[in-house]
């Protein structure tokens, strides 16, 4: 099993480098997530709101993470593309495993995208972070790319089995986390029911996390958000594992893997 | 003592039926038709069958990637549906076509990805892949990623990882697809290594003369109903039986007189001047090409049979009725 995620992991590697060079990486998307902070950032400053913008800015930059680890839904279905899946139902270890690593790399460039973009900019709008808040802001941002990958597995998961529909679900749930997450305006803004609905999704305890640990919440504030991250992380897991199964039998019966998917 | 016992087949397919649903709600296509088939042990035996016969529909079953409608399929006893954990560790699978690799990754890599898969640990994987590439011609080659690798090479590598998990039987479905004639000829040796070593194979190929090369047995497919089940040489007899000769610039006179030539089938006009000669009769050409040597022509040349010509001979020789 440690094999299996060893391998996988090096070829989820090897996918990332098909994706981002160095070069790419640092003046293509780390730009783009920048002038993104940047801009949300502004709309603060703009309103003249020094709180307003403090808020927007560690919205932005912690939904970095969430947004790059939402990639997860998408890289799951690349394994059609290298026309393996056939051969992973038929190996002995399963796909799960496989699908369930090879994307890890988002959990890694997610964090470092949205920790520099978070501790990069806040001096500029106004947000002091001394060591302490820093470590802990980028261990947080690490837990909620961490517990979203589980939400971006999910989306992939359902992604393999309506292929036509495969943008649609990463899509859907990174807007409703962005639109009642916290991003803009704070959970408590929107009716209980939409508040229940945006507390499903792990990055946006995530995002809690960190807001109280650079706002000077307590540790067991904090320690409770980051734990409700993890235990909806984990609800998402079993319904992508579930799903997977479920994409998996549906296409023993209906024969959707050929030799070559 | 495990229901793989020695002596159970190494593939037993017992009436197996695949339905496939068409589109918009039509009548199911039967890809499969009350297939029966045994391989023993060690066998090397060959599908042929043209476009559409159920080849890959049987490979896709006994692979476990696909369920039967009905009817059983057992690998070393192990049935394919219930005991599918089971049967998936003694499987090799390998297709034709350039798909079923990581491009990116090395070789080496791609192979120590599929031993984790098949259940080695790192130093196993590693030392599985090297002796692997070596095996299949591609130890130079080892370190490059695969996206910078021929046709070819590609299929090699298939191979070995079809060979990774050490399986007794292998499922090989049309596995020469875009090699060289020299490759193909390396794969050949290759098949009879795995026979010498024990393992079973399942060959589908549309390749005559390579199943008529290798298999112990071949089995002839058509309509997903199993038309005759043979010793190769069967297959070696109807090419020479129905050897063709191709010739151009041949006078209608010539080509009279070769239509009357004994175990000549037919003679057709295929363009001005030119004819193919069919025959039914086993060293028929001969004569054929020695007439039209005499009379000056020059561009003369034989071809064995197409599978579809040998198929209709099959078909005709039992009296069977040719598919809608
Ligand atoms: N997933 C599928 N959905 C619908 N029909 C299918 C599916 N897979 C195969 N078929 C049909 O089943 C029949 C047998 O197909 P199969 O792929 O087994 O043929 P084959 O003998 O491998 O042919 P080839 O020599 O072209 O590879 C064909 O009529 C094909 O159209
Ligand atoms: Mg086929």
């Amino acid at each position: 099993m440690i094999a299996v995620l060893r391998q996988t992991m090096w070829s989820g590697w090897t996918d990332l480098r098909l994706v981002y060079t160095p070069t790419t990486w640092a003046f293509g998307w780390m730009v783009r997530v920048l002038c993104q902070v940047v801009f949300y950032s502004t709309l603060g400053t703009l309103l003249g709101d020094p709180d307003r913008t403090r808020f927007l800015l560690v919205g932005a930059a912690v939904f970095i993470a969430a947004n790059e680890t939402m990639m997860a839904s998408a890289s799951t279905t690349w394994e059609r593309m290298s026309g393996t899946l056939s051969l992973l139902a038929a190996a002995p270890a399963g796909m799960v495993a496989v699908l369930a690593a090879r994307s890890w790399f988002w959990i890694a460039t997610g964090t470092l995208s949205s920790s520099i973009a978070l501790l990069a900019l806040a001096p500029f709008f106004g947000l002091r972070l001394g060591f302490g808040e820093s470590a802990a802001a980028v261990a947080l941002v690490f837990v909620t790319a961490l517990t979203n990958y589980a939400v971006g597995l999910c989306c992939g998961s359902l992604a393999l089995r309506f292929h036509g529909l495969r943008n649609v679900f990463a899509n859907i749930a990174l807007l409703t986390m962005t639109a009642f997450g916290g991003v803009m305006v704070p959970v408590a803004f929107w009716p209980a029911g939409l508040q229940w609905f945006a507390a499903a999704f792990p990055a946006v305890h995530g995002l809690a996390a960190v807001r109280l640990a650079i706002g000077g919440g307590s540790a067991p504030a904090v320690l409770a958000e980051a734990g409700f991250a993890f235990a909806t992380a984990a609800g998402w897991l079993a319904v992508a594992a579930a799903s997977l199964w479920w994409f998996q039998a549906n296409a023993r019966r209906t024969g959707s893997i050929d030799f070559g998917d | 003592m495990s229901l793989t016992g020695i002596d159970a087949p190494a593939v037993e397919v017992r009436a197996l039926v695949r339905d496939f649903a068409t589109a918009r709600g039509g009548p199911p296509r039967r890809a499969l038709d009350a297939f029966n088939l045994t391989v023993a042990p060690g066998e090397v035996h060959g599908l042929l069958g043209p476009n559409g016969a159920g080849k890959t529909t049987l490979c896709k079953i006994l692979s476990t990637i696909l369920l039967p409608t009905s009817g059983t399929a057992r690998v070393q006893g192990l049935d394919v549906v219930t005991d599918a954990k089971r049967v998936r560790p003694l499987l090799g699978i390998v297709f034709g076509g350039e798909r079923g690799l990581y491009a990116r990754m090395t070789a080496a890599q791609n192979l120590r990805f599929w031993a984790a898969l098949y259940g080695h640990g790192r130093r196993e994987g590693r030392r599985r892949a090297a002796e692997l590439l070596e095996r299949v011609g591609l130890g130079p080659r080892a370190n490059e990623p695969v996206e910078t690798f021929s046709r070819g090479m590609k299929q090699r590598l298939h191979l070995a990882r079809g060979l990774v998990g050490d399986p007794r039987v292998l499922v090989l479905d049309e596995p020469t697809v875009g090699m060289d004639p020299v490759s193909a000829h390396e794969f050949r040796d290759l098949v009879e290594d795995l026979r010498g070593e024990g393992r079973t194979v399942l060959l589908t190929t549309h390749d005559m003369a390579e199943a008529e090369a290798l298999c112990d047995r071949v089995s002839f497919i058509d309509g997903g109903r199993l038309l005759r089940c043979e010793d190769p040489r069967v297959l070696g007899e109807l090419l020479s039986r129905h050897e063709r000769v191709r010739a151009a610039g041949v006078p209608e006179a010539l080509a009279a007189r070769i239509a009357d030539l004994p175990g000549v089938e037919r003679v057709r006009a295929t363009g001005p001047g030119a004819v193919l000669v069919e025959t039914d009769r086993g060293g028929a050409a001969l004569p054929v090409l020695r007439t039209l040597v005499e009379a000056g022509v020059t561009d003369v040349s034989t071809a064995p049979p197409t599978l579809e010509e040998v198929y209709l001979h099959l078909i005709g020789e039992r009296g069977m009725a040719v598919r809608p």
